[in-house]
């Protein structure tokens, strides 16, 4: 069995994915994990937006 | 926060860091070494990217909303149902952030959720964005306009790696790491922020960040605005809006406020204007008693409703005190369009206070009250309401003033603004003609013309019955109707008044033909004034006789009493109403030289109060004129029948002289038509006039509802008999003076018969039969002849115009005259 806490963890990122898609931001897991552990240190929600949408300009001249 | 802490905190978020900006730009190279998270093992690009995010993360966007997690559901709520125009995704997330609220782990989670939010909003930007990166649109863009958001934004966020090298210190990672935790720290103050950020932040980055710092401090804030808005709102003057001498607001020129604000400051300074012509005048009448009560009611009502604006603008003031407190426009969401969407309703009710105001400057009273209804027709039930409302308070001092003038009679209207006037100078005796008059001008047009008659009729009713007839404790007894008449139920009113009004008519009525025997003084007139008592005129006339043939200045008042008391008990009329009795009198015309005693003789009767309302001096008039008429009528049939009894007593006597006798013949024959004519005229008078003029009096006052129509009924049957029986001068001067004509050669021809007669005697006594006095003899058949001859053609004249009037009786009149056809040769002839 798992340990309840990394369970619970799953669920939460479950919902937040969920929630992702609805809002249709286009983020995978991976960058969404990454994204809520930089929220829960204390990011600005919205630089890290800025971020992130530099990151995929970035991406995108490739 | 401990330095350790914030060192742990700061390691832990370039490792994240590190790890997204590989995640996202992943090197066909690290492809095989992916997992290595060290920073050292980026390449030369993924470094620049991860400083440049070092960066922003360390620049100091600040959250534009609050840390809410509800706050920012809220938002993406608004936001789902907004782009899917269903409310089957926004419910979907309402689930999922439930779930999310029960999840422990996430001690952010309003940090999350905006995140994602954020995202989501770039993506919807990029998207559009990213149309315009196909080659055409570059080219494009290139050579005419250049895309200037895109450009701008650029600058901004991404300076060049050539700006980058102009900085002056390189951020150290410390400065970063101390940026980053005041980020989570609640908003930094305004002055330290721009302060710091002037010191860390490339020059062009500086000089564009104070354009718009400039820009801003140039426009006058909106809060400044705001607060003086709401002076204006309560008519003082603001600092940047004044009041200008010309009734509006003006806002200085000089202030920096940019052209769409002026026009909503405009717009908003409206209630202020309103707001003042209001208040103005309320505060200049309010205590001004000579605009009357209901000047005064309207004063009120509008000072109640400005209490309410006052409440409103106390509200808002709160709200503006609030907002200048916490130096928070945009998220307390108080501004000027807001205030101009809050002050709709109170700007409708002031603009109809401020049209109300100026339309009732200058009236008063019933007018002030019709002017205010007139506006209820209007077709905004919203603006009904407001009228009806306002109509209610304002009418109220005069439904008050119409309670006690139709339940007591009592005019209480110090200000002249009741629809009733009062003349006190007027007489208790004419008090139903002219005491009380309508003022057309102060009847509100809610009460219809009829409805004002009744009012009208009852109040003065009430008087007639208080001060004429004396009937106070009915007055009084039925005052108590505690009856309340308000504005509002005009239904309810008119019955309300209908039945008073039908009560009080009755009572007076009653009071009149019983206490008063007002029919009893109707017969009184018709039999004594116009003759209908045949014994008694027949007595007086004989009594009267000798008297009235002398002279008029030897005629005393005393006397003619005396013998009017005689005829009296001489006839049956002495078994009349002992009151009816003792009015009657006789009354002397004037007198003027030449005149006999039958010329200014008149009976009379006395009528007093409450009575002569019906029997005006006018009407007493009337009846006198009539009754000059018939008398002489009369005495014209006594004064035939006299001489006719004179010749018939001495007819064998006077056929002794042979020369006289062909002219006895003759006067017997003129005689006997004039007696034709006289009777044939008093039967028509008597029966067909005024019998029949009585009949309809008494149908008519029987079924009357109220004292008015009573007297026009009366009047009515003196017009009608005036009418008939010639003497309304203005239609038939010719029947009239023919009459009188006629009535004057019968007087002469019984003269001329009286000479004949005495002539006659005279020679028979001197008994020579043979030999009379021819000359004499001769001017008096002269004469006879000549007054018979003008007597017939009058009669004919007087025929002919008869046959043509258009009223049958007239016509059948002349038909009676004339009903063997004696006069039609002379018709023939004329």
């Amino acid at each position: 069995m798992e340990d309840p806490k990394i369970q619970e963890a799953k669920e939460t990122m479950d919902i937040l994915h969920e929630i992702s898609t609805i809002l249709n931001t286009g983020l995978d897991r991976d960058t969404l994990s990454l994204c809520l552990s930089l929220c829960e240190n204390g990011v600005n929600p919205e630089a890290l937006a800025a971020v992130i949408k530099e990151l995929r300009r970035e991406s995108a001249k490739n | 926060m401990t330095s350790l802490n914030t060192d742990v905190e700061y390691e832990r978020i370039t490792r994240i860091l590190n790890s997204l900006v590989k995640h996202f730009l992943r090197e066909p190279t690290s492809k095989t070494s992916g997992k290595d998270v060290k920073a050292t093992d980026l390449t030369l690009r993924q470094q620049q990217t991860f400083d440049f995010c070092i960066r922003i993360l360390g620049s100091r966007i600040t959250p534009s909303i609050a840390s809410d997690e509800i706050h920012v559901s809220d938002l993406i709520k608004k936001k789902l149902i907004r782009e899917h125009k269903s409310s089957s995704k926004a419910l979907r997330f309402t689930n999922l952030f439930t779930k999310l609220q029960s999840q422990s782990i996430v001690t952010r989670k309003w940090a999350i959720l905006y995140f994602l939010l954020s995202v989501s909003e770039q993506s919807n930007i990029g998207e559009i964005a990213g149309s315009v990166n196909n080659p055409i649109e570059r080219a494009f863009a290139h050579r005419g306009l250049q895309d200037l958001s895109k450009s701008q934004e650029f600058e901004r966020i991404k300076p060049t790696s050539e700006e980058l090298k102009f900085e002056r210190i390189k951020p150290t990672s410390e400065e970063l790491k101390n940026r980053f935790i005041q980020n989570t720290l609640p908003i930094p103050t305004l002055s330290s922020k721009s302060s710091k950020e002037k010191e860390s932040l490339p020059p062009k980055t500086i000089l564009t960040k104070q354009l718009a710092i400039l820009e801003n401090n140039n426009e006058i804030s909106e809060i400044l605005l705001l607060r003086d808005i709401v002076f204006i709102f309560q008519g003082i003057d603001g600092q940047y809006i004044k009041y200008d001498k010309n009734s509006s607001y003006i806002i200085d020129p000089k202030a920096e406020i940019s052209r769409s604000t002026r026009g909503i400051l405009h717009r908003l300074s409206e209630l202020g204007r309103l707001f003042r012509h209001v208040n103005d005048f309320v505060c200049t009448n309010v205590n001004d008693t000579s605009i009357g009560l209901v000047g005064q009611a309207f004063c009120y009502a509008l000072q109640r409703e400005l209490t309410e604006y006052y409440k409103f603008i106390a509200v808002l003031e709160a709200q503006v005190t609030k907002v200048t407190d916490s130096q928070q426009v945009e998220h307390n969401g108080l501004s000027l369009k807001r205030v101009l969407a809050w002050t709709q309703e109170s700007l409708l009710n002031l603009r109809m206070m401020s049209e109300l105001v100026d339309c009732c400057k200058q009236k008063r009273g019933g007018a002030l009250v019709s002017t205010i209804y007139n506006y209820t027709n209007h077709g905004d039930p919203f603006i009904q309401q407001f009228i009806n409302n306002m109509l209610e308070e304002v009418s109220r001092p005069f439904f008050e003033m119409l309670q006690r003038w139709v339940y007591g009679g009592e005019l209480e209207d110090p200000f002249e603004e009741f629809f009733v006037a009062c003349d006190p100078n007027v007489e208790e005796e004419d008090l139903w003609q002219s005491k009380y008059t309508i003022r057309p001008d102060m009847q509100p047009t809610f009460i219809s013309p009829l409805l004002a008659k009744k009012i009208f009729a009852i109040g003065k009713s009430l008087n007639f019955i208080r001060y004429s007839c004396h009937d106070n404790d009915w007055v009084i007894t039925n005052a108590g109707a505690d009856k309340v008449l308000k504005y509002g139920d005009i239904i309810a009113l008119e019955c309300s008044i209908d039945a008073t009004y039908t009560v009080t008519s009755q009572r007076l009525l009653n009071i009149l033909f019983t206490k008063y025997k007002l029919k009893e003084h109707f017969t009184a007139l018709k039999r004594y004034l116009l003759l209908g008592q045949g014994d008694f005129i027949q007595h007086l006339m004989a009594q009267l006789g000798p008297g009235l043939s002398k002279p008029a200045n030897t005629l005393y008042r005393h006397n003619l009493t005396g013998t009017l008391e005689s005829a009296i008990r001489a006839s049956n009329a002495q078994y009349d109403d002992p009151d009816i009795l003792r009015r009657l009198d006789v009354r002397l015309l004037e007198v003027s030289f030449g005149e006999a005693g039958w010329d200014v003789f008149s009976l009379d009767y006395h009528v007093d109060s409450p009575i002569n309302t019906i029997f005006t001096p006018h009407a007493m008039q009337q009846y006198l004129k009539l009754f000059n008429f018939l008398w002489r009528l009369k005495r014209v049939e006594h004064d035939l029948s006299s001489a006719w009894r004179r010749n018939m007593t001495n007819a064998r006597s006077l056929y002794q002289i042979e020369e006289l006798k062909k002219d006895i013949n003759t006067s017997r024959l003129v005689c006997s038509e004039m007696i034709h004519f006289t009777s044939q005229l008093q039967y028509y008078i008597l029966f067909e006039v005024i019998e029949c003029s009585w009949d309809e009096l008494v149908k008519d006052y029987t079924k009357s509802g109220d004292l008015d129509s009573l007297i026009e009924a009366h009047n009515k049957y003196l017009k009608n008999i005036t009418t008939k029986v010639f003497l309304d001068t203005s239609s038939n001067q010719s029947y009239h003076t023919r009459l009188l004509n006629i009535i004057q050669f019968i007087f002469q021809y019984k003269n001329g018969l009286d000479e004949l007669h005495n002539f006659s005697l005279k020679e028979i006594l001197r008994g020579d039969n043979a030999n009379i006095e021819r000359g004499q003899h001769k001017m008096i058949q002269e004469r006879l002849t000549e007054t018979a001859g003008l007597f017939k053609r009058e009669v004919v004249g007087l025929l002919v115009a008869l046959a043509n009037h258009h009223d049958t009786d007239l016509r059948f009149l002349s038909v009676r005259l004339d009903f063997n056809e004696f006069y039609r040769k002379g018709l023939i002839n004329l």
